[in-house]
């Protein structure tokens, strides 16, 4: 006998449960804690070249490219990968805190970032690997 | 035309016992373009984890290089923190590892691996935090040491 249609076929929409909300809302502070004191150490750096570069611009340059002009791109390389996944991984966090503050339109973004920082990350390491493979050869 | 008040005495409707997100406590609903944008980072996951053994095996190389080329007295503190830096990125992979298993396991349609998906995503996360912390408050450390000495930022103590 064929059951008339009652609309249960629909796909279940897709729950996370308390487990999962918990590891979630760990991931999103963990992810904020990072990016922030990332940023502080990132702007730490900047102030201490910028002092070193004020005072003796050939030690700055020695300090960074030694005897290599690929280790200086290698530098500037991993500098601007690390500003990136800083900004990746804060935003990651501030999307997750939004979502739990009920944005649904968050988690997407959320997971936009990680999956962003995950290809810059690759590809940085990618790079600086070849490079530190080069300046060793 | 008004619509009558209603009656208190009324038994609730079907529709009324549904259960919906808001009501359920701590589950939460995930929408389809969040679930799609978990199983897009699955293959770059896996590659990022490729790229980090592969960063490994060139730092042992790099480390190598630089103590047959100068001396295991010249080179030992740059190899001691080149060998944190190495046990830091195996660390890295471990987690990595398991986050691109599960990470694949949901991207092929296990709705299951969801679990382990985001209790790996914050382990990743927890680990690059205490991480990052302690290597910052070390940073910090060493930059009030410098300043102390008058060796950086001499312009705080004029």
């Amino acid at each position: 006998m064929t059951q008339p249609e009652s609309g249960n076929d629909a796909p279940q929409p897709f729950k996370l449960n308390e487990r999962e909300v918990a590891d979630l809302r760990a991931a999103g502070r963990w992810a904020r804690l990072a990016g922030c004191v990332g940023g502080v150490g990132m702007v730490l750096m900047a102030l201490l070249l910028l002092d070193v570069g004020v005072k003796n611009p050939r030690a700055l340059t020695t300090s960074l490219a030694g005897d290599s002009v690929l280790q200086l791109v290698s530098i500037v390389v991993s500098a601007l990968g690390c500003l990136g996944g800083v900004a990746l991984v804060w935003a990651y966090g501030r999307n997750v805190a939004a979502f739990f503050a009920g944005g649904d339109i968050a988690l997407p973004r959320a997971f936009r970032r990680i999956r962003q920082f995950f290809i810059l990350s690759t590809c940085v390491l990618a790079v600086t690997s070849v490079l530190g493979l080069l300046a060793g050869i | 035309m008004e619509t009558p008040p209603p009656n208190p005495f009324e038994p609730p409707r079907t529709t009324d016992l549904d259960a919906t997100a808001a009501a359920a406590p701590g589950a939460r609903v995930v929408s389809d373009a969040a679930l799609d944008e978990l199983s897009a980072a699955a293959p770059w996951v896996r590659r990022f984890w490729r790229v980090t053994a592969v960063s490994i095996a060139v730092q042992l190389f790099g480390v190598i290089t630089l103590v047959r080329r100068f001396g295991w007295p010249f080179t030992r503190t740059a190899a001691l923190l080149a060998g944190v830096g190495i046990a830091v990125f195996a660390l890295f992979m471990v987690v990595l590892h398991r986050y691109a298993a599960a990470s694949q396991r949901f991207s092929d349609g296990d709705d299951d691996a969801i679990g382990p998906l985001l209790a790996t995503q914050a382990l990743y996360f927890k680990l690059a935090g205490v991480l990052i912390v302690l290597g910052v408050v070390a940073w910090v450390i060493q930059i009030a040491a410098g300043i102390a000495a008058g060796r950086w930022l001499a312009w705080v103590h004029t």
